[in-house]
């Protein structure tokens, strides 16, 4: 198990680099690692690390959780992210605090664990106008 | 005659939801077994089929055959199936396919789980969160109300909706279960209740969630019609998904599908229906499968409700038991519990008497996370 705490800055952890596999014949891109392409099958597939960059499609504050999230023990933020990049799904993340639906984020893994969580960071002045629910 | 035979529900067994220690298992699913037995006025030895639900406290490699053992069958078929909170209804439908296709008689379908007493909450949370993506969302601290906290933002924002309208289904389920005998829950609660209810995963709060319950429930179905005919009518299935990370844009289009199918194969639309029973894990749950069936029109599963068209007195009388949210959740049994009531009021044996004296009935139900979907159409022959 990998103990290197994440970078952080200004005491907020900063998401890694997402790794993305794209399947050479079909065009799927995802973060899954499979050795093959869950699109097509396919097994030429090629790598790469990218700062990925999205927008929060759902979120909510987890109360009630069976042990401590990710960041700290609950009440803490979870969302859904789309990417902004053709992608074959979309990523959950921990967020450092509540983000509204239609905010603009970079994520990635936080840390370097084989199953490390997601940590969705908003975009500096990147929230969208307070929805109304 | 040519074709599949037909294939009836001839009885049901429902025990009391709630706190049933030291009840086992196996003890909750012979008390539902032997109350479905009796109602179909049927006795162990016509039983050729058996299909059971898994149970998460006592998870055996081979749950039919220790059931079988433990009440005293020997069935020609019989396996248990897994597939989430549509387990119920996926047995239902098996149970049919197997009468159609001759290879069962009589099959009794029955699940059951002290989830309750036979395990902390928190191990029912972090068992139950496997159904999300082991490496890519359960190392987030996400569960199954986190989830389906995701998808409710989502179904409020899409619609403008508010966490006071999904708060009506709770109502409607509570006020139904606090007339059924056996309900985990017995006290009606109002919207403000609701509204006051401590958060689990925004906007879900306590009383937008199901309890975690004892109990269990089994159904009888078979080549021969009682008394009064029920014929599993259509059934119909929907896959698009495990995880809610690779759910479609659409994310109950398995909803949907599987509605479709079983109205087809019924020879009914989702207007004819005048009776159902719909999954209800959450308020949302229930607000997005109504609608995603065809009860409701996208975004009015809320208005529906404060408009009393799923009351008891209602066009189409929902969840008469007081469904998941009011009767109680211990998994499997869970799920089947609407299909008992739906029976029940079509067959004229409810507690209730016969509120709903349709014809016509849609039972819907979905494992995971808007997953997996079966649905099942029963009609009243004449």
């Amino acid at each position: 198990m990998n103990t290197t705490p994440p970078p952080t800055t200004g005491g907020i952890p900063e998401p890694g680099k997402l790794t993305i596999t794209t399947c050479r014949t079909c065009g799927l891109s995802s973060q899954l690692t499979r050795g093959f392409c869950p699109g097509c099958g396919g097994r030429d597939l090629v790598r790469d690390g990218v700062a990925a960059t999205g927008t929060v499609v759902a979120a909510t504050v987890v109360h009630r959780a069976a042990g401590e999230g990710p960041l700290g023990p609950p009440p803490f933020a979870l969302v859904l992210v789309a990417l902004d990049r053709p992608f074959a799904n979309r990523l959950m993340a921990v967020a450092p605090r509540p983000l509204a639906i239609g905010t603009p984020v970079h994520v990635g893994p936080l840390g370097a664990a084989a199953a490390a969580p997601y940590l969705a960071i908003p975009e500096p002045d990147g929230d969208p106008a307070p929805s109304a629910s | 005659m040519s074709g599949p035979r037909p294939a009836f529900v001839v009885g049901a067994g429902l025990t009391p939801f709630g706190d049933r220690a030291p009840r086992t298992t196996l003890d909750l699913m012979a008390d539902a077994a032997e109350a479905a037995l009796a109602d179909a006025h049927l006795s162990r030895g016509d039983v050729d089929g058996l299909l059971v639900g898994y149970s998460t406290t006592f998870p055996h490699l081979m749950l039919s055959t220790a059931f079988a053992e433990h009440f005293g069958l020997a069935p020609r078929y019989g396996h248990g199936i897994q597939l989430g909170g549509a387990t119920g209804l996926a047995m239902v439908a098996a149970a049919r396919h197997l009468v159609a296709a001759g290879a069962s008689d009589t099959v009794l379908v029955v699940a059951g789980e002290n989830r309750r007493t036979g395990a902390s909450v928190d191990t029912v949370l972090s068992t139950l969160a496997q159904v999300g993506d082991p490496v890519h969302e359960v190392p987030n601290g996400a569960n199954v109300p986190a989830y389906y906290a995701l998808l409710a933002a989502r179904y409020l924002h899409d619609h403008g909706l508010s966490e006071r309208d999904l708060a009506g289904l709770a109502v409607l389920m509570r006020a139904h279960a606090a007339r059924y005998p056996g309900a985990h829950f017995h006290e009606p609660v109002t919207v403000a209740d609701v509204m006051a209810s401590r958060p689990i995963a925004t906007p879900l709060k306590r009383l937008d969630c199901c309890p975690i319950s004892d109990g269990a429930a089994a159904i009888v179905v078979s080549a021969e019609p009682a008394a009064v005919p029920v014929r599993i009518a259509g059934t119909g299935q929907g896959h698009t998904h495990q995880s809610l990370s690779h759910a479609p844009d659409d994310v109950a289009r398995g909803a949907r599908l599987s509605a479709a199918s079983a109205f087809e194969e019924a020879g009914v639309t989702s207007d004819d229906v005048g009776l159902a029973g719909v999954y209800d894990s959450f308020t949302v749950t229930l607000a997005m499968l109504l609608e995603a069936t065809g009860l409701s029109r996208a975004g009015r599963a809320p208005v529906d409700v404060s408009d009393g068209r799923y009351a008891a007195d209602g066009r189409v009388p929902l969840n008469l038991h007081g469904g998941l949210l009011g009767y109680g959740h211990p998994g499997v049994a869970g799920g089947m519990a609407h299909a008992v009531e739906v029976f029940r009021q079509m067959a004229g044996r409810s507690p209730l008497g016969s509120l709903a004296p349709a014809d016509v009935a849609l039972i819907h139900a979905d494992g995971g996370v808007l997953s997996s979907h079966v649905s099942v159409v029963l009609k009243r022959d004449p």
